[in-house]
């Protein structure tokens, strides 16, 4: 019998000599993200949008493993939002950023999403998670639309791709209010941001303890697991 | 399907099987590899473009220990398989992916290697998951020798002798591939980085090519190894019996749920081969090189069904169809097909789908596109799929919409009953091990909490009856703001609405589900030929037997 390999070795371990960062793939990224969200309780629906959210704000330049974690962490203490035209108002919790992200997109199109004139979400941890699905919302409406919160804007052209922007010095991680509108003629980026930089060096320990919550969809090898996996035969013949 | 706005031939439509006849698990259990199998595509695209081969580094000892490189220069710039040999001990051998050692290991580096990049690659592709490659990287693979054939060969080679043939065509190849990863596994770059590049454009062209820059170095390898051993006396494979030989490659279920995972791709690539048939079906004459074309593919069918052997008694059941149905397709083409009325090709199919068992239909489809290139090559391009474009939910869509979805594309799904322990005995899920895929009994065993979501039938039961209970009109954004736990299967269904053959329709989590008629169907797609169960989950294949080697290609003496 073959011993079990250390599966924190199997999926996205680093080179071993430069131990601060992993560089991981974008799908790699997407995988890891999709399963920790799973791992830390999320419906799979759900977590493939996490997966997909990771890759895209990687893409766009973001530390996107590290948002998303950051979310995770609090994703249990986060409410679900009840959208409303032009405002969806936040009760007891904050809003999660993913559930929040989803809806926006989702009601793209409809009278409670973004489309006609400003919306405004209240109290949205962890808002950057909310870019890729303003920018899938830009993609459905065919519509230019712009994202907000405190000193950060963000405009999101009909395709879905972002401007270039200056990234305030600070981790976005506390709940705030956010503002999506259209920009029917968003002047044209020169650059825009996904063709300026795509970020995929993730710190060593956002990639452990994302790789932590990615293991708790696992399950534990046992002598009937192995058994049925292989051949039947041996393969020395 | 992107390509339905350019489709030259409309005409077709009217011919095409439908994807509840197709997207059965029996029927895509018996899928043939064809000419638009991704093999195929790759090689038709080496020999149309010229690729240029060379091996700029040999640098192996006698033991088969060393490093290789294999580059083909393409017109988009080289691309090279880097192969290290090691000195496996027979205890450490093993094709399950739980392995830690292999004999060789390979990764397709995107242009040509230096120094600096074999040194980083030998630190890494040794390990395999254990190790990282970067974005240069198109493929980490590697590969076990099939021991007593491969060290038959390197025996009769070194003391001037060519190997038995029997030994040859039984086994078929000298190594088996264990795992191929591609697509950013690892660090690799990601399809995105290479989608754009005609080259790798097709699916899995970049792991085919390295599959079959492997077989020319397996077969270098025996010869290297009969030299050192032999001197003088060694002589070198004899070029009829090193071109019967492939690469095997050996896997298990960690390929399943790749079709699942991947509805755009599935659809794309079944789509393509649906349409090509449908437009052989669709041609109202057919000429006398065409005819020619397909007795030759025919009498290779028959060959090929002669050769196939396997001791898994489901294969040999599927075997014994598929002998005994060419047997009658000779007999009917020889005696009764009558090729000068109208329609000769669509006749052949309904006179096939009335008296042949299924193994021997899909024998008859392969063997009907393979004369009808200029026909139907042109659908290889349709294969890829730009899987994002097609991930967001329309929210906006009305519950009656997606209650008619459910009733048009899972009508075998919805009236299951789930609880009766035969619909749902098994559970998969990704095994500590490796991350392994595997497949469990819900019953006996531990770990369905933490079930995948391959039970795409049950999800879509759960979504009927949810819906139950939803207006008309209630818009789906609705829907999943309340109940985020359908949102996967809702996002699948709309998938399934554009996509008619997105979705396989038989329930995954049966207790009589057959996880090898997964594997053979992608399989069949990558034209993999001696489909070899050894269980119900675990089968051997053979890749490139019978193919040209990069050397044959393109020599300077060649006609």
């Amino acid at each position: 019998m073959l011993p079990p390999n250390d599966p924190t070795r199997s999926a996205s371990a680093p080179d071993g000599h430069q131990a601060a960062t992993v560089r991981l793939s974008l799908s790699e990224i997407n995988a890891l993200c999709f399963k920790a969200a799973r791992g830390a309780g999320l419906g799979w629906g759900e977590a493939e949008e996490a997966g997909w959210a990771a890759a895209w704000l990687s893409r766009a330049g973001f530390a996107g493993p590290k948002i998303i974690l950051g979310w995770l962490e609090d994703a249990a203490t986060l409410a679900r939002p009840a959208p409303s035209p032009d405002r969806w108002a936040a009760r007891a919790h904050a809003h999660c950023p993913l559930r929040t992200g989803a809806a926006l997109a989702d009601f793209a199109g409809l009278p409670e999403g973004p489309g006609d004139g400003a919306l405004i979400v209240e109290r949205v941890a962890h808002p950057l998670v909310t870019l890729p699905f303003v920018a899938r919302a830009a993609g459905r409406l065919d519509l230019g639309l712009s994202i907000g919160w405190a000193d950060f804007e963000v405009l999101l052209d009909a395709a879905g791709r972002m401007s270039a922007f200056a990234m305030p010095e600070r981790d976005h991680r506390e709940a705030t209010v956010i503002t999506i509108a259209p920009k029917h003629d968003p002047a044209t980026p020169g650059a825009t941001r996904h063709e300026a930089a795509t970020v995929t060096a993730v710190a060593l320990g956002d990639w452990q303890a994302l790789d932590a919550l990615a293991l708790r969809i696992t399950v534990p090898p046992s002598p009937q697991s192995r058994a049925g996996a292989g051949a039947a035969g041996d393969d020395n013949d | 399907m992107t390509c339905e706005s350019r489709n030259p031939m409309p005409q077709a439509a009217a011919f095409r099987r439908s994807p509840a006849q197709v997207m059965r698990l029996d029927r895509m259990g018996c899928s043939h590899p064809t000419r638009l199998s991704f093999l195929r595509q790759l090689l038709r695209r080496v020999e149309a473009e010229g690729w240029a081969f060379d091996r700029p580094v040999w640098d192996m000892d006698a033991r088969g220990v060393g490093r290789a490189v294999y580059r083909m220069r393409t017109p988009g710039g080289s691309l090279s398989l880097v192969a290290f040999g090691h000195d496996l001990p027979a205890d450490q051998r093993s094709d399950r992916v739980i392995a830690t050692a292999w004999d060789a290991t390979f990764a397709l580096f995107d242009g040509t290697p230096d120094a600096a990049d074999l040194d980083r690659l030998a630190a890494n592709v040794p390990l395999q998951e254990a190790g990282r490659v970067t974005p240069r990287e198109l493929s980490l693979s590697r590969a076990n020798r099939s021991v007593r054939l491969f060290n038959h060969v390197v025996e009769r080679l070194a003391t001037g002798r060519q190997p038995d043939e029997t030994m040859l065509r039984e086994t078929g190849y000298l190594m088996r591939t264990t795992a191929v990863y591609g697509s950013g596994k690892f660090g690799a770059a990601d399809r995105a980085m290479i989608a754009g590049r005609p080259a790798l454009s097709a699916p899995f062209q970049a792991e085919m090519l390295s599959v079959w820059l492997t077989r020319a170095f397996t077969t270098d390898l025996v010869e290297h190894l009969a030299r050192a051993r032999g001197g003088d006396r060694a002589v070198r494979l004899r070029p009829d019996l090193r071109r019967g030989l492939g690469v095997g490659n050996s896997t298990g279920l960690g390929m399943a749920p790749f079709l699942v995972r991947h509805p755009v791709l599935l659809n794309n690539w079944m789509m393509a081969r649906e349409e090509a048939l449908a437009r052989v079906r669709a041609q109202e004459t057919a000429d006398a090189a065409t005819l020619a074309g397909f007795h030759t593919a025919l009498a290779a069918a028959v060959q090929n069904a002669t050769d196939w052997q396997s001791a898994h008694p489901i294969q040999q059941t599927k075997l014994g169809d598929l002998q005994g149905g060419l047997a009658r397709l000779e007999k009917f083409v020889a005696t009764e097909w009558d090729t000068a009325a109208p329609h000769p090709w669509d006749t052949l199919w309904r006179w096939a789908q009335a008296h042949l068992p299924m193994e021997a239909q899909e024998a008859l489809l392969a063997a009907m596109l393979e004369p009808h290139g200029d026909l139907i090559d042109g659908l290889g391009a349709c294969m890829q799929a730009d899987e994002e474009a097609h991930f967001g939910i329309d929210g906006t869509m009305p519950v009656s919409d997606l209650r008619a979805i459910l009733q048009e594309h899972y009508d075998w799904a919805i009236h299951t009953d789930y609880s009766d322990p035969a619909h749902c005995a098994r559970f998969w899920y990704i095994s500590e091990e490796k991350l392994e895929p595997r497949l469990g009994e819900r019953l006996k065993e531990d770990g369905a909490n933490r079930e995948l979501p391959l039970d795409t039938g049950r999800q879509a039961a759960a979504l009927w009856h949810a819906l139950r209970n939803e207006a008309d009109d209630t818009p789906v954004a609705r829907l999943l703001l309340a109940h985020p736990e359908h949102r996967l299967i809702t996002r699948r269904a709309q998938i399934a609405a554009r996509h008619p053959f997105a979705e396989i329709r038989d329930n995954l989590i049966a207790a009589d589900m057959l996880p090898i008629d997964l594997l053979r169907c992608k399989l069949a797609f990558f034209g993999a030929t001696r489909f070899d169960p050894r269980s119900d989950r675990w089968v051997r294949i053979s890749l490139f037997q019978d193919a040209p080697y990069p050397d044959d290609l393109h020599r300077e003496d060649a006609p």
